[in-house]
């Protein structure tokens, strides 16, 4: 027990949340976010509408094989004519939703493993963490594809290989954040007024995890649309009558040397998203946590 | 001949986002050779950024040197670059910080790190400069130096620690020694070791010393001079006596009357009014005057000058505009307080015995006590070592029986480590006893029923010392009010909400900050918060957990007298724990002192204070920073430490500090015993024995 005397030289008046005055420093910051929240939109409409931004019906063949980019056909058209702008565009409902399924299972089950752990602390936590040191041993991508193998490709089941794969890292973060935010002052104090378990994990310790978590579960949902795409390309995606991104890229291999644009496309559209989240996630920690931090 | 160190009407400025924000505003100051000069001033005043702007350090914290003069032995350095400036870092300027914890590196050893210290700037041989090293130990009072020199950080006591910065400040025989807050995070008795270290050696060496505190005791016990700086200026400097006895600004007479109205007893406390303005909203005109009783429309339109004040004294300058009114107003003050000194001083000689005791409730001991301790102890298990079966454990609160009387505040006191702390968590359920038992209201709190517990919980409330850490920082002020209101009662929305804002009222708080976050409130309004919330079920007991101990003295004095008033209001008991000594003594009717665990003293507050019968007790006293110059003691400058809680001295666990110990001391240890009227002590040889014991026998005659 130290006396210190609070030292604030710098007063900043008027509000001071986290979202209102972190960014202001720095305007390319801004430009990024701004970026990547375009493209987010923009992937997100093609999820909710894809029939008024795509060009042609998804299926549809055509004579006009293997066209290069232009103007009839945005981005070019695959061996059977298809348009590959407008399979993109269908594809993007399936792959975020495998992309946020993923996360929220994967992200659910780790948190609750990591607020055991975390809170109760002892053997239950060795015990819990061992188990979950087991699990990150085993690569994710390997793990969804022994899923994915096992349990046949569908798309409920491609979210739970994913989520499966995916939680041990949700479960470490959440318990070295509750372990932090339980030894707090505030904590103590909640105790003595008289708040019970179940009240101190739902009004503090919880709310207290959720930037975090949020930042995590952000770039995971990059993370997952990636594993998806790799299990398609290896043939265990869901096989519907419009292609995913990761089966338009596997199917794109074999003319990659006279068509370059049925590979390069979806890679780039992937890649687009993915960078986008990341952009995103990366904006979300700037602004949620050093406000906060060091409590 | 010319002055070490001039400031030269410096200011300083922050790069903000809104601009440059002014944070030390026209400040001139001089330091001659051998001479030590505090500068003295609240939290947000510029004193640090002062001080670190000498070395120019304010150049990493986006501070830049706007206008004025840093003169270093006729050299100004606020423009020279940062090779020149380097070159003086630590050669000729050497700094000390307030927490030497963090200022050493935890992966070096303090061998090491002070011989690289030295290497940086002298051309020796390393075992030259280990010898150099050894050396400049012994002279900063540390003891077995060699071993020291072989341990790390984490193995040395704070004291021990500020030791080796200083050593390592001194390496290079600076001519002017920064010490920034260099005992705010020591306890009391070690604290005047170090004070009187710094003395020492800026006499031997010839070294000026520019010291910063918030303390004014601590800046009266050092300095030659004192600077009191407020809001980004100095308002008035002079040589210490005159300062302290003739102050001429508002402001420092302000300080002074606040620090002395904690020795008076009764009424309320001196506070000066509002509190510190930001630095991005200064008032115009005199920075002082919102907060001034002497302010006129001149101090609100225009800013005083500093000005030599009373003439003949070229040494004293102050920048207040009615210098001369507020002079004489506290010339009468002064001699108002002398008379009721020498009155006070006559009550309290053993005739008058009565009226001291007048504080104390009346037929207190027909009634049963609100908390009993009764030999409480906790010990905690060390984690043994690799490979070792061995068992250790700390003894952290060691058979401690107390009892606290409804409506009554009682000071608990002692150095860090003493087990103060734990034994308010202890009695607030935060941790399990290892032995004894807590009664409350007649309950023993080992046998509880949950819906008991909860009813327990609800009567005890507890205001921890750093109050933004008790507080979850995403709540909202209303949430943190209202918490528990929730977890006890069912009432409706619209009543919580009403009881919120009554309950911020009764702090003294705007209900309008209800819909604010911790982060953007003041420490003074964070711990009027936390007060409200410990208040608004209406409890019986409070545990204030250190919890002024952080506030600045205009701040702390507001505190302290919500906390009176709220008592008299709500008849609430109170646990005062602290290490501010005159903090206690104002606001506790009975004092407990705690050394290594144990209840050392236990008595009535003034008693304690005018006669105290443990000679850690005095020690304590004697090391509590006055405001008199007079009382600077020739302490002992050499390294006294605490021992180790882990492995307690045989005996009485003070001997290996005690002057007076004997062998007995050494053997046997003492056991708490009533050595008068409700005092108790626990020492085989107690200080005026012979007095009490008479009085003692005299009152139960009486009785």
């Amino acid at each position: 027990m130290f006396a210190r005397t609070i030292e604030k030289p710098l007063r900043i008046e008027g509000d001071r949340r986290s979202w209102a005055w972190t960014g202001r420093r720095i305007g390319s910051r801004e430009w990024l976010l701004a970026a990547s929240l375009l493209i987010l939109l923009f992937i997100l409409l093609t999820a909710l509408f894809p029939e008024w931004l795509a060009t042609h019906p998804p299926a549809e063949m055509s004579m006009e094989i293997l066209q290069p980019p232009g103007a009839a056909h945005l981005l070019g058209t695959d061996q059977f004519g298809r348009d590959i702008y407008s399979l993109l565009v269908y594809g993007s409902r399936q792959s975020l939703l495998i992309g946020v399924g993923s996360v929220l299972i994967g992200g659910l089950i780790g948190t609750l493993i990591g607020l055991i752990a975390g809170y109760l602390g002892g053997w239950t936590d060795s015990l819990l963490m061992r188990a979950v040191d087991v699990m990150m041993t085993i690569p994710g991508i390997l793990f969804a594809i022994l899923i994915a193998a096992s349990l046949g490709p569908s798309l409920p089941n491609m979210m739970l290989a994913i989520g499966l794969s995916t939680f041990p890292g949700y479960a470490r973060l959440v318990r070295g954040q509750v372990l932090s935010i339980r030894s707090s002052l505030f904590i103590d104090a909640a105790r003595t007024i008289g708040a019970g378990h179940a009240a101190i994990i739902r009004r503090h310790i919880i709310p207290n995890c959720l930037p975090q978590l949020t930042v995590m579960a952000t770039i995971g949902v990059g993370t997952a649309v990636l594993i998806s795409t790799a299990l398609s390309f290896l043939g265990l995606g869901v096989v519907r009558e419009i292609p995913d991104w990761g089966y338009l890229l596997s199917l794109g291999r074999s003319y990659i040397s006279i068509a370059w644009w049925i590979s390069l496309f979806p890679g780039l559209w992937i890649t687009l998203l993915v960078v986008a989240i990341n952009w995103l996630g990366d904006e979300l920690r700037n602004r949620l946590e050093p406000g906060w931090s060091g409590r | 001949m010319h002055p070490l160190l001039k400031l030269d009407r410096l200011s300083i400025d922050f790069r903000t986002k809104d601009g440059p924000l002014r944070v030390v505003d026209d400040v001139s100051l001089e330091i001659r050779a051998g001479e030590i000069v505090c500068l003295v001033g609240e939290s947000g005043s510029g004193k640090t950024v002062t001080s670190l702007s000498i070395m120019r350090l304010t150049d990493y914290e986006r501070a830049v040197i706007s206008e004025g003069e840093l003169l270093f032995d006729g050299r100004n350095l606020a423009h020279v670059s940062r090779k020149e400036i380097e070159a003086l870092r630590g050669k000729r300027i050497g700094m000390i910080f307030q927490q030497p914890m963090n200022a050493l590196d935890p992966l070096f050893s303090i061998g090491s790190q002070i011989i690289d210290a030295i290497m940086a700037h002298r051309r020796t041989s390393r075992s030259e400069a280990r010898r150099i090293a050894l050396d400049l130990l012994t002279k900063v009072g540390i003891t077995e130096p060699e071993l020291r020199l072989k341990q790390y950080p984490f193995e040395l006591s704070g004291g021990m620690l500020q030791r080796v910065m200083i050593a390592i400040a001194l390496s290079c025989e600076p001519d002017l020694l920064i010490a920034d807050e260099p005992t705010t995070a020591l306890d009391v008795t070690i604290q005047m070791q170090i004070l009187q270290l710094i003395r020492e050696l800026s006499r031997q060496l010839g070294m000026s010393v520019l010291l910063i505190t918030h303390d004014f005791g601590v800046a009266v016990q050092l300095a030659d001079r004192i600077a009191v700086m407020y809001a980004g200026k100095i308002v008035e400097q002079g040589e210490t006596r005159k300062l302290l006895t003739q102050p001429e600004h508002p402001y420092t007479q302000g300080l002074i009357r606040s620090v002395e109205s904690y020795q008076r007893q009764g009424g309320e406390l001196y506070t000066i009014r509002g509190t510190i303005p930001p630095l991005s909203a200064l008032p115009g005109g005199c920075r002082f005057h919102p907060r001034c009783e002497y302010a006129s429309d001149r101090c609100r339109a225009e800013e005083p000058p500093v000005v030599h004040a009373g003439g003949a004294g070229r040494e004293h300058q102050v920048a207040c505009w009615h210098a001369a009114i507020a002079a004489e107003a506290f010339a009468l003050y002064r001699r108002a307080r002398q008379a009721e000194e020498a009155a006070a001083s006559e009550d309290s000689s053993p005739q008058a015995q009565p009226k001291v005791k007048a504080r104390h409730q009346p037929a207190r001991s027909q009634q049963a006590p609100l908390i009993e301790l009764r030999q409480l102890s906790k010990s905690f298990p060390l984690r043994g070592r690799l490979f070792t079966r061995q068992k250790r454990a700390v003894q952290a609160v060691d058979g401690v029986t107390l009892q606290i009387h409804e409506r009554e505040t009682l000071g608990l006191v002692g150095e860090s480590g003493c087990g103060k702390t734990t034994l308010g968590r202890l009695i607030m359920q935060l941790e399990e006893p290892t032995g004894g038992e807590i009664v409350f209201e007649a309950r023993s709190l080992r046998s509880l029923s949950a819906s008991e517990s909860r009813d327990i919980r609800r009567k005890m409330q507890v205001v921890f010392q750093d109050p933004a850490g008790s507080m979850n920082p995403r709540w909202r002020v209303e949430e943190i009010v209202a918490e528990p209101l929730l977890v006890h009662t069912s009432l409706r929305e619209q009543d919580r909400e009403r009881l919120v804002s009554e309950t911020l009222q009764m702090v003294g708080l705007n209900p309008d900050i209800r819909t604010r976050y911790p982060i953007q409130l003041s420490g003074g309004q964070l711990q009027r918060v936390s007060i409200a919330r410990a208040i608004i079920l209406r409890p019986r007991f409070i545990l204030l957990d250190e919890a002024v101990s952080a506030l600045d003295i205009s701040v702390q004095s507001h505190i302290v007298n919500l906390l009176k008033s709220l008592q008299r209001q709500l008849g609430l008991t109170y646990l005062f724990i602290a290490h501010g000594l005159d903090v206690v003594r104002y606001i506790s009717d009975r004092i407990g002192v705690m050394y290594l665990g144990q209840l050392v003293e236990l008595a009535p507050a003034d008693e304690l204070f005018r006669r105290p019968a443990h000679p850690y007790t005095r020690a304590l006293l004697d090391a509590s920073p006055s405001l008199d110059p007079d009382r600077r003691q020739p302490h002992e400058a050499r390294e006294i430490e605490l021992p180790s809680p882990i492995n307690p001295p045989s005996g009485c666990r003070y001997h290996t500090r005690c002057p007076l110990a004997s062998e007995r001391c050494r053997r046997e240890q003492p056991q708490l015993r009533q050595i008068g009227e409700d005092r108790y002590v626990a020492c085989h040889d107690p200080l005026g024995a012979e007095q009490l014991k008479s009085r003692g026998m005299a009152a139960e005659g009486a009785g």
